[in-house]
């Protein structure tokens, strides 16, 4: 070890010893794990089993406080013509959820379903209540097949009378496994856990599956939606729609974190709000500030809205308690 | 969420007993406070719902620091931690000073923190934690070769940095 490598080891240690104390370090990790796990649970699959219940009760309102109050906009917003191929959007009362179309049987150890929508993938997270034995299985429907995970050795298996393929991940601190099937013309399903199961006992689960109808419980609750599209993705935050025959979806609702929107030139339910278009897009944005949140609303080019179907669209959105902000 | 009661505990009694020498391992390869805590607190946060998994491993503390080293390197948007401007390097000291070495230490830590992160934590695995290359290698995912060609970088940029501000050693 020459002069600058001891000076650099003893300028290590010395600093070590100005380090943060670690008085209070593990109750604020074991708040920080709750807040992950709410999110996760959240995230994976657009509500919590808490928020079931809660939305059997009266839910927090915060653009419909009805009557509505929508006022026109004070001022034109800045104007872009719509591109002459763009479709027309108009809205249709209410909002119809996508249901996962099957189950696992209730175990001990393994929660309820909860049902979520990604880019037209509907899926199921079955969160494991009990880690021993069980871990967190989520089973996606897919139109296409799934990609496979980068990495991954695979096995073939027979699944539910079809030729699967059982794809291994080695990572710490669990592999991945993930199992993928065609059920049906059109139907792919990916199951994906842990090495908490066997390959035996991932088959026996995907085996297991029964029809049912699973409803997904959207972060936001919908007075009107965009007609003719269809529900792309629906997460604690987001609530989006894309065209038949379209792979983005162009009419997106977001619930962001809480930032300063410029220029407000509306009044939606008595919150500030900014109506923005240019020729990409058409961009709504409404500071709701009790929420320490902004909703989005954008709809792309393809789409075609007018600013009045916006607003009432904006009107019509109430945040739920389930909902979570990106 | 259940977690395993006797999971819970360890993971528990895991933290009380070296949540401090986390702290201050990530405190030296990060150089800053508030970073480092975030680091500790992020990382067990995600490791604590899996803590079964964890202990099951040969070294369940060398798995946690591992996990702080690659955050660390990963976490590109936290504004705390930013390569020093090297135009702010500090004064050398006089050279009678009597506090000449504990100077020399507190300007090599500033010096440091001019370091880009994957290579400032090859020297803090190599000298805070004395770990050998092969260890080095292993824990960031990398060569040997990689991780000798970062230290050696390192050591030329804080001997280039060390003469331009006057801290001086022999080798």
């Amino acid at each position: 070890m020459d002069e600058l490598d001891r000076l650099l080891a003893e300028t290590m240690h010395d600093a070590a010893g100005r380090a943060p104390s670690e008085a209070g370090l593990l109750g604020t990790v074991h708040d920080r794990s709750r807040r992950y796990h709410r999110r996760r649970v959240a995230g994976i699959a657009g509500v919590t089993a808490a928020a079931l219940l809660v939305a059997a009760v009266p839910l927090v309102a915060a653009l419909t406080a009805r009557p509505h109050a929508v006022t026109p906009p004070a001022a034109p917003a800045v104007s872009a013509p719509a591109s002459p191929s763009a479709r027309r959007i108009s809205l249709t009362d209410g909002w119809t959820a996508p249901a996962f179309p099957y189950e696992l049987p209730a175990v001990a150890g393994l929660s309820d379903p909860i049902a979520s929508v990604d880019a037209g993938s509907v899926s199921a997270f079955f969160e494991a209540t009990e880690l021993r034995d069980h871990a967190d299985v989520t089973v996606t429907v897919a139109g296409a097949e799934p990609a496979p995970p980068e990495g991954a050795t695979a096995e073939t298996m027979t699944v539910r009378g079809h030729t699967g393929t059982l794809r291994t991940v080695d990572v710490a601190p669990a592999k991945q496994l993930t199992l993928t099937w065609r059920e049906s013309a059109g139907e792919w399903m990916l199951l994906a856990t842990d090495d908490t199961y066997t390959p035996e006992e991932v088959v026996a689960l995907a085996d297991s599956l029964t029809g049912a109808s699973i409803a997904v419980l959207p972060p936001f609750d919908l007075e009107f939606s965009p007609n003719g599209l269809i529900t792309d993705t629906v997460s604690a935050s987001r609530m989006t729609f894309r065209a038949p025959g379209t792979s983005t979806a162009g009419f997106r609702t977001v619930l962001r974190e809480h930032h300063k929107i410029n220029n407000p030139d509306q009044k939606i339910s008595g919150y500030d709000a900014t109506l923005t278009r240019t020729a990409q897009k058409v961009t709504l944005e409404v500071d709701v500030d009790d929420w320490d949140a902004v909703l989005e609303i954008t709809v792309d080019d393809g789409l075609d809205i007018t600013d009045g179907d916006l607003i009432r669209y904006a009107a019509g959105v109430t945040i739920l308690n389930r909902s979570d902000p990106e | 969420m259940i977690i395993d009661r006797p999971a819970a505990e360890d993971f528990d009694e895991f933290v009380r007993g070296r949540g401090g020498a986390l702290l201050r391992f990530a405190f030296v390869l990060s150089g800053d406070a508030h970073l480092a805590e975030d680091l500790v607190q992020e990382v067990l946060a995600r490791l604590h719902r899996r803590w079964d998994r964890i202990t099951a491993m040969e070294n369940a503390e060398a798995y946690v620091r591992t996990s702080i080293v690659r955050q660390f390197l990963s976490w590109r948007r936290r504004r705390a931690y930013r390569e020093a401007v090297l135009a702010e390097v500090p004064e050398p000291p006089g050279l009678a000073d009597p506090q000449q070495g504990l100077a020399s230490r507190d300007q090599m830590w500033r010096l440091l923190r001019g370091l880009p992160r994957a290579q400032r934590a090859v020297l803090v695995l190599r000298f805070y934690c004395d770990l050998p290359d092969d260890e080095i290698a292993a824990l960031l995912g990398c060569g040997k070769s990689t991780v000798r060609s970062q230290a050696a970088r390192a050591l030329v940029r804080m001997r280039a940095l060390m003469s331009q501000t006057g801290v001086g050693v022999d080798g």
